[in-house]
C-alpha cells in the first residue's frame, strides 16, 4: 500500500460529455505529480475526482487504500486537502478564522476549536510565513499572500494528501517560484503526497517528480519531466510545435512562434 | 483580547444593552406614563388599575418587538450567509410576499371588524395571524422547490425565483386591492406596514411563538460553523468536509419558518432583517458561531428601541399642561427602523470596519 | 458633438414616424370638450336642471332618492347599496379608484355628482357632463349639499327642507344635551389596527351634539389609527362599535364583546356600555345621518327617551312650489307639524 492515490480507469461525463474518459493513475507516497494539458483536457475534472467532490461516474478512486465513495465527507476532508485556483470571501473574516476554517474535519460536536487546533493553525501559518498577517482581513492581501494563506488553510486540515488546481495561475514570476518551493518543502520535509494541475510547463518541470500530461481526458503521456517533455509529445498533446531546452540541468519548454 | 473573550465581552454589553432598551420602552408611551409609573407598577407598588393596564400593554409590546426582532436578525445573517449577499434580508426569498397574499386573502374574504379577527381562532393566534403564515410557508415551499436545479439548491436560481415569487405576490395583493372596497383594502394596505401592536395574540400564544422562535435560533445557531466555510465558495466548503446541500437547506428552512412567524405575528417589519446583521458584524466579526446569538440580541434590542420612538414620536405634538389633548397616534414601526437604521449603517461604513467587496 | 447630431436626428425620425399615426389615434379625446366643473364654492345660482344624473357617492345616491328624484338619476358608483331599490334598478359604474369610463359614456350623462379629489377630478371631468363636485366631510357641507343637490335634480324646496331637518335635528340634541355631563365616548371603526372617528368631521360633531365626548377627539382626523394605549388612559364611559351591520349575528357581537372585556379596567368595559349601531347611518353623508345621531344619542343614555321629532323652523308650505309630486318627506313634515313638536 504505497500508493496514496490509485484511480482505476475513472469516468466522468458533464451533461454527456466525457470530461475524464478512462484514466489511470498511480501516485506514490510523498510523491509530487503534475497534471499537465491542454485546456479542457480534464485536468480540474480530474482533481475534483481525486478529492471526492465527484463520484466517478466509472471505475474508482483510493485514497491510502481506501475506496472513496465508500469515505464520507469529513474522513476525506482529515485525508485530502485541495488548494482552488482563486477563493473569494463574501464576508470579513481575518486570516486566522480562515486557516482556523481548515480544522473543521477535526472538530467535536458542537463545533468550537481547542487548544490543539489553534496549535495547529498556527503551525500551518508558520510554515506558510503568514503569521504576520493573523489578524488582517484576506480581502487586503495580495494574490501571493492570499494564495500562501489558503495553502496554510489546507495544512492546518492536518491532511496526508495536498491536491492544488493551478495555484499559481494569477501570481508573478516571484510569488509562483514562492508558492511552488513551498509546497516542495512541504512535500520534501513533511512527507506531504502533493497532486498539481498546472498550465506552467516549466514551473511543473522544474519542481514534480513526475509528471502526467492529459489529452482529451484521457492519459497521454506520463513519466519523469525530461521523458514527457519532449518536442514530439508537446505538439501531439497541445498541437502546438515547442522548443524544449535545458537550462544549467533546468529543463524549459518555449512554443514555436511562427513567423518570427 | 482572544476573540472568545471579545465575544464574551460585547455579549454582556447587548444583554445589558437589552434590558435597558426593554426599560426604556416600558416607560415611553401614548398615554404619558413615564418610568416612575412603570417603576411602581413593575415592582408590584400601588398604580391605579389603568396604569398597571397600560404598563402591561406595554409588556406584551416589548416581548413581542423582541421576539420579532430577534427572528428578523438572526434570519438577517442566515440569508446573507446562504446567497453570499449582503444585500439579502428574511424576505427575500418570497416569505414577505407570501404572507402579505396571505394576509391579504384572508383580509379579502372576512369582514373588517373584530369579528373577522375572532372567528377563526386556533391556539390563541387569530385567523390572520394563521393565514399570513400559512401564505409564508407556502411561498417558501414554492421558492424552495422551483430554485432546485439536478436536486441542489442554487442560489443564484433562489434567489431569483424569491424575487419572482415576491413580485408576483404583490402584483396578486395589489389586484385584490384594488378590487375590494374601500374598508378591506385599507385593512391590507395598513397590514403591510407593520403593526407590532397587535392586539389579537394571547399572553399563552406569545410565550409559545417565543419559545418556537427561540429555538428556531438555536438550530440556525447550529449551523453557524458550516456557513463559515460556505462563503468561502460551495466547493471549498464541500472540500472542508461540510454537506453543503444539506446546510442551505436547513438554514433556508429554518430561517424561512422564524422569518414566517415574525411577518404572521407582526406584518412584514423592513429593514431590521438588512442592518442588524451588518451592525453586529462590525462589532462580533464574522464568524457565524457568534453572528448568530449577537444579532438576535441587538436585532431586539434595536426594534423594541424602534417601537418605543415609534411610540413616542407624537408625544413631541402634546402639551404637558393638557394631558387631554395628547395625539393619541404612533408611527408605524418600519419607518423607524429605516430612518433609524439606514443611517446608521452609512455613518457604520463611513468610519469603522464594515467592509465588503473593496 | 457628432454623436448629439445623431441622437437628435434619430429623435426626429422616430418622432415623424409615430405622429403621422397621431390622426387616426382617439378622436374621442377630441370629442369630449372640457365640461363645465363646479363645487360648491363657485357655485352660481341654480341655472340648470339635470335628467341624466350620474352619482359616486353613496350619501349622494340616497339624496337623490329620499328627495325624490331617482328617475334622474341613471348611474350609480358601486358601493351604494341602500336604499335596496337604487342597487337593484340602477347601473354601476364603478368607483373612484376603477371608474369604467366606458359604462359612463355609454349611459350619456350631463351631470356627474362626486366628493371632490385630485383622483376624482381628473377621472370624471373628460367625460362629456358636467361635474359637480360636493365636499362632505362636516355637517356644514352636507347641509350645502342637500340644497344643492335639490336643486339640480329640480326639486329645490325638498332639497332645502332636507337641510333644515338634518339642522334642527343636530340643534334640537345639543339643546337637549347641553346641561348634561358630556358621555366620555370612543368611536371604533375598525380593529387591528384600531381605527377611530377623531375630532374631526360629521361623526365627531353628531357625537358632540348628542352628548358625548370623543375621547379621541385630540387628533383633528376624521379617523386615525390610534394606539391602544391612549384608548386605556382615556378611560372612555360608551364604546359604540361601527364595525357590524344592524343585521350582523349575535355571535360577531358576541366576539367584540369578549375582546373588550379582556381590558377590564375601562369604564366602559367594566360597565357593559359596549353599544353597536350601524356604520352607515354615521358614515354615509346622506339623509340617514338623522337617525344616525338618534341611535347614538340611544347608546350615550339609553335610559332616556328621545323627544319625538322637532317641526323645522323654516320647512316650506307644502301646497306652494315645488315642481313635480308630492314628495313624502313634506307629508312627514305637515304630520309633524300638526303634532305641535316639542320645545321651539
Amino acid at each position: 500500500m504505497s500508493s496514496a492515490i490509485r484511480a482505476e480507469k475513472v469516468v466522468f461525463s458533464y451533461e454527456g460529455k466525457p470530461a475524464v474518459a478512462g484514466v489511470s493513475l498511480d501516485v506514490p507516497r510523498g510523491g509530487f505529480v503534475s497534471l499537465i494539458g491542454p485546456n479542457g483536457s480534464g485536468k480540474t475534472t480530474l482533481i475534483r475526482l481525486l478529492s471526492g467532490y465527484f463520484r466517478p461516474q466509472e471505475g474508482k478512486v483510493e485514497i491510502l487504500g481506501r475506496d472513496t465513495a465508500r469515505m464520507s465527507r469529513r474522513e476525506m476532508a482529515r485525508t485530502v486537502a485541495v488548494v482552488p485556483q482563486e477563493t473569494t470571501v463574501t464576508f470579513p473574516f481575518t486570516v486566522e478564522e480562515i486557516v482556523l476554517m481548515g480544522r473543521f474535519p477535526h472538530l467535536g460536536p458542537y463545533g468550537f476549536e481547542g487548544e490543539n487546533d489553534v496549535a495547529a493553525a498556527r503551525e500551518a501559518m508558520r510554515l506558510t510565513d503568514t503569521l504576520a498577517f493573523a489578524s488582517r482581513y484576506v480581502q487586503d492581501l495580495s494574490g501571493g499572500e492570499r494564495q500562501r494563506v489558503i495553502i496554510a488553510r489546507a495544512l492546518a486540515q492536518g491532511a496526508a494528501i495536498m491536491l492544488l488546481d493551478e495555484p499559481t495561475a494569477f501570481l508573478d514570476i516571484r510569488h509562483q517560484v514562492e508558492v511552488a518551493a513551498l509546497v516542495r518543502d512541504l512535500q520534501r520535509e513533511r512527507g506531504l503526497t502533493v497532486v498539481a494541475a498546472s498550465h506552467d510547463l516549466n514551473l511543473a518541470a522544474a519542481f514534480a517528480d513526475t509528471l502526467v500530461l492529459l489529452k482529451d481526458g484521457a492519459v497521454f503521456a506520463e513519466g519523469r519531466p525530461s521523458a514527457v517533455l519532449t518536442e514530439d509529445v508537446l505538439a501531439g498533446a497541445y498541437d502546438q510545435e515547442v522548443y524544449v531546452g535545458d537550462c544549467h540541468g533546468q529543463p524549459f519548454v518555449v512554443p514555436r512562434f511562427r513567423g518570427a | 483580547m482572544t476573540k472568545h473573550m471579545r465575544f464574551a465581552l460585547v455579549m454582556a454589553a447587548l444583554v445589558v444593552g437589552l434590558y435597558l432598551s426593554a426599560a426604556v420602552a416600558v416607560s415611553v408611551g401614548t398615554s404619558g406614563l413615564g418610568f416612575r409609573d412603570a417603576a411602581k407598577a413593575l415592582l408590584g407598588r400601588a398604580v391605579s388599575p389603568t396604569a398597571a393596564a397600560i404598563i402591561s400593554l406595554r409588556l406584551s409590546r416589548v416581548a413581542l418587538a423582541m421576539v420579532v426582532g430577534a427572528s428578523l436578525g438572526a434570519a438577517g445573517v442566515a440569508l446573507q450567509a446562504l446567497l453570499r449577499n449582503p444585500l439579502a434580508d428574511p424576505y427575500i426569498l418570497g416569505v414577505s410576499g407570501g404572507g402579505a397574499l396571505g394576509a391579504a386573502i384572508y383580509l379579502t374574504l372576512t369582514s373588517s371588524g373584530m369579528a373577522a379577527f375572532a372567528a377563526f381562532e386556533r391556539w390563541g393566534f387569530s385567523g390572520l395571524t394563521l393565514a399570513a403564515f400559512a401564505g409564508s410557508l407556502l411561498a417558501s415551499a414554492v421558492v424552495l422547490f422551483a430554485g432546485r436545479k439536478g436536486g441542489h439548491i442554487l442560489p443564484g436560481t433562489l434567489l431569483l425565483v424569491g424575487v419572482m415569487v415576491n413580485a408576483i405576490s404583490g402584483a396578486a395583493i395589489m389586484a385584490l386591492t384594488y378590487l375590494t372596497d374601500v374598508a378591506q383594502s385599507h385593512n391590507i394596505v395598513v397590514w403591510l406596514m407593520g403593526n407590532l401592536g397587535t392586539l389579537s395574540l394571547t399572553r399563552g400564544a406569545l410565550a409559545a411563538a417565543a419559545v418556537v422562535a427561540v429555538f428556531f435560533i438555536c438550530g440556525l445557531w447550529t449551523v453557524g460553523g458550516r456557513l463559515n466555510l460556505m462563503s468561502l465558495g460551495d466547493e471549498a466548503a464541500a472540500h472542508l468536509g461540510v454537506n453543503v446541500g444539506r446546510t442551505r437547506l436547513v438554514s433556508f428552512v429554518l430561517s424561512a419558518l422564524v422569518t414566517g412567524l415574525s411577518v404572521a405575528l407582526a406584518g412584514p417589519i423592513g429593514f431590521v432583517g438588512l442592518v442588524v446583521p451588518h451592525i453586529t458584524r462590525v462589532f462580533v466579526g464574522a464568524d457565524h458561531r457568534l453572528l448568530f446569538p449577537a444579532a438576535a440580541v441587538f436585532g431586539a434590542t434595536f426594534l423594541v428601541l424602534a417601537d418605543a420612538a415609534a411610540r413616542a414620536a407624537f408625544l413631541v405634538f402634546s402639551n404637558p399642561a393638557a394631558p387631554e389633548a395628547r395625539p393619541g397616534m404612533e408611527l408605524p414601526v418600519g419607518i423607524l427602523t429605516a430612518a433609524i437604521g439606514g443611517p446608521f449603517f452609512i455613518w457604520l461604513l463611513r468610519t469603522r470596519r464594515a467592509r465588503y467587496f473593496e | 458633438m457628432k454623436r448629439l447630431l445623431l441622437a437628435a436626428r434619430s429623435t426626429f425620425a422616430a418622432l415623424a414616424i409615430f405622429l403621422a399615426a397621431a390622426p387616426v389615434v382617439s378622436p374621442a379625446e377630441r370629442a369630449a370638450a372640457p365640461a363645465h366643473v363646479a363645487s360648491t364654492s363657485s357655485s352660481v345660482a341654480p341655472a340648470k336642471q339635470y335628467r341624466r344624473i350620474v352619482s359616486f357617492s353613496p350619501g349622494v345616491t340616497e339624496i337623490i332618492y329620499k328627495l325624490g328624484g331617482q328617475d334622474r338619476l341613471v348611474g350609480i358608483s358601486s358601493f351604494s347599496d341602500y336604499p335596496p331599490e337604487a342597487a337593484k334598478e340602477k347601473p354601476q359604474v364603478g368607483a373612484i379608484l376603477n371608474v369604467d369610463a366606458e359604462k359612463i359614456l355609454s349611459l350619456r350623462p350631463d351631470l356627474i355628482i362626486s366628493p371632490p379629489g385630485a383622483m376624482a377630478k381628473e377621472k370624471l371631468t373628460r367625460l362629456g357632463a358636467d361635474v359637480e363636485f360636493l365636499p362632505d366631510k362636516t355637517l356644514d357641507d352636507l347641509a350645502k349639499s342637500f340644497v344643492r343637490i335639490g336643486e339640480l335634480v329640480g326639486r329645490p324646496a325638498e332639497g332645502r327642507a332636507l337641510s333644515a331637518e338634518l339642522a334642527s335635528a343636530v340643534a334640537a340634541a345639543k339643546k337637549r344635551n347641553a346641561s348634561r355631563p358630556p358621555v366620555k365616548t370612543l368611536i371604533v371603526i375598525g380593529y387591528e389596527p384600531m381605527w377611530v372617528a377623531g375630532g374631526y368631521g360629521v361623526v365627531d360633531e353628531l357625537l358632540l351634539a348628542g352628548g358625548g365626548q370623543n375621547v379621541a377627539g385630540a387628533v383633528r382626523k376624521d379617523f386615525y389609527a390610534v394606539s391602544f394605549e391612549s384608548v386605556l388612559a382615556s378611560e372612555p364611559d360608551v364604546i359604540v362599535d361601527l364595525t357590524l351591520p344592524d343585521d350582523a349575528e349575535q355571535a360577531a357581537r358576541d366576539a367584540i364583546v369578549a375582546f373588550w372585556k379582556r381590558f377590564p379596567t375601562i369604564p366602559a368595559v367594566k360597565n357593559s356600555r359596549i353599544e353597536f349601531v350601524d356604520i352607515d347611518l354615521l358614515t354615509i353623508p346622506g339623509p340617514r345621518l338623522v337617525d344616525g345621531l338618534a341611535r347614538l344619542e340611544k347608546a350615550l343614555r339609553p335610559q332616556e327617551s328621545l323627544a319625538p321629532r322637532p317641526r323645522p323652523a323654516d320647512a316650506p308650505s307644502p301646497a306652494s312650489g315645488g315642481s313635480g309630486s308630492e314628495p313624502s318627506g313634506a307629508r312627514q313634515m305637515t304630520n309633524d307639524a300638526s303634532r305641535g313638536g316639542g320645545s321651539k
